[in-house]
């Protein structure tokens, strides 16, 4: 009983956390990708076409709820899949993305530039992701955000290939746009075929609704 | 006589058989750890005129293609198209 409880708690909890919609920024090549990530503190939206298996353009909406008020990216970035490890088990990638746009401000645009590096490593039951994010205000460096995030996670079960699976992710991100700088937030994650949803709650008990698709 | 053309006609026909079947090929595969990424796999094999099937075996690392009738596939297009996808050939068996 109380494990289903869990499950459930799981399941409908809300979360508010920083997040990005950067996960696996390369895919298959001539793929495209539409990735949103939703909560209180964040929107991020963002379309990819990856050109090869090992670089991929993104145009990107970031919508951030910081304790200046919210604050409105629009850019483009490049993602490069600087190196992949294939063994019979696991996977290992490190990517680097770069772009400029512009943070909305009234009715003009100031520019910004935008840096990340990731890297993660699955096997079939566990994984675990680093990434850092920066958005750099060319107006003024204090109002640069930097964003963490790291993320180990492990699969109840192993699905198969066209079956449903399911990972029970523990997410820890950390913000200097934000007055609570850390956030924890617990997940579970969904994904068939081509589809990927997440949801979760933050140990302020704010909820994340974040989805993904390949065609 | 009749038995003669009789027995031609149906060699004929086992051998147009045999010249028009497709190809089974099994591949193992790295990298293939997640379901959701491997999708990839599928849609860069299916782009092939050649393939007709394509089965991706998680648990033994393995992806069973088979090609149309009368066609084949070789280990090089084979080897491109899953680096394409992202994910190395360890084998190729026929």
């Amino acid at each position: 009983m109380r494990a289903r409880n869990l499950m459930i708690l799981l399941i409908l909890s809300i979360s508010v956390g920083i997040n990005t919609a950067a996960a696996h920024p390369v895919a298959y090549a001539g793929s495209y990708s539409l990735m949103a990530w939703n909560s209180k503190e964040m929107t991020d939206w963002m379309f990819t076409h990856s050109f090869t298996s090992k670089n991929s353009l993104s145009i990107r909406h970031q919508r951030i709820l910081t304790d200046e008020g919210e604050r409105t990216f629009y850019f483009p970035h490049v993602n490069f899949l600087l190196k992949r490890w294939n063994e019979f088990n696991s996977q290992a990638n490190v990517y680097l993305s770069v772009g400029h746009g512009g943070e909305k401000i009234n009715s003009s645009f100031k520019d910004t530039s935008f840096l990340a590096v990731e890297a993660d490593w699955e096997t079939r039951k566990y994984y675990v992701s680093a990434r850092e994010e920066i958005l750099i205000a060319s107006r003024d460096s204090s109002k640069n955000i930097y964003q963490t995030r790291v993320r180990a996670g492990f699969a109840p079960y192993l699905g198969g290939f066209d079956e449903l699976n399911s990972w029970f992710i523990l997410q820890f991100e950390k913000s200097n746009s934000s007055m609570d700088e850390y956030t924890i937030t617990p997940l579970i994650r969904f994904f068939y075929k081509d589809v990927l949803i997440e949801t979760g709650v933050n140990q302020k008990g704010d909820s994340q609704f974040n989805f993904m698709v390949h065609f | 006589m009749k038995k003669l053309i009789l027995a031609i006609s149906l060699l004929s026909s086992l051998n147009t058989s045999l010249a028009y079947a497709g190809e089974k090929i099994n591949v193992t595969v790295k990298g293939m750890v997640c379901a959701f990424c491997s999708q990839g796999i599928t849609k860069k094999l299916k782009a092939l005129p050649e393939v007709a099937i394509v089965k991706v075996n998680l648990d033994e690392y393995l992806v069973t293609i088979e090609t149309k009738d009368g066609t084949t596939l070789n280990d090089e297009s084979i080897t491109k198209t899953l680096a394409d996808a992202g994910y190395s050939v360890a084998k190729i068996s026929r």
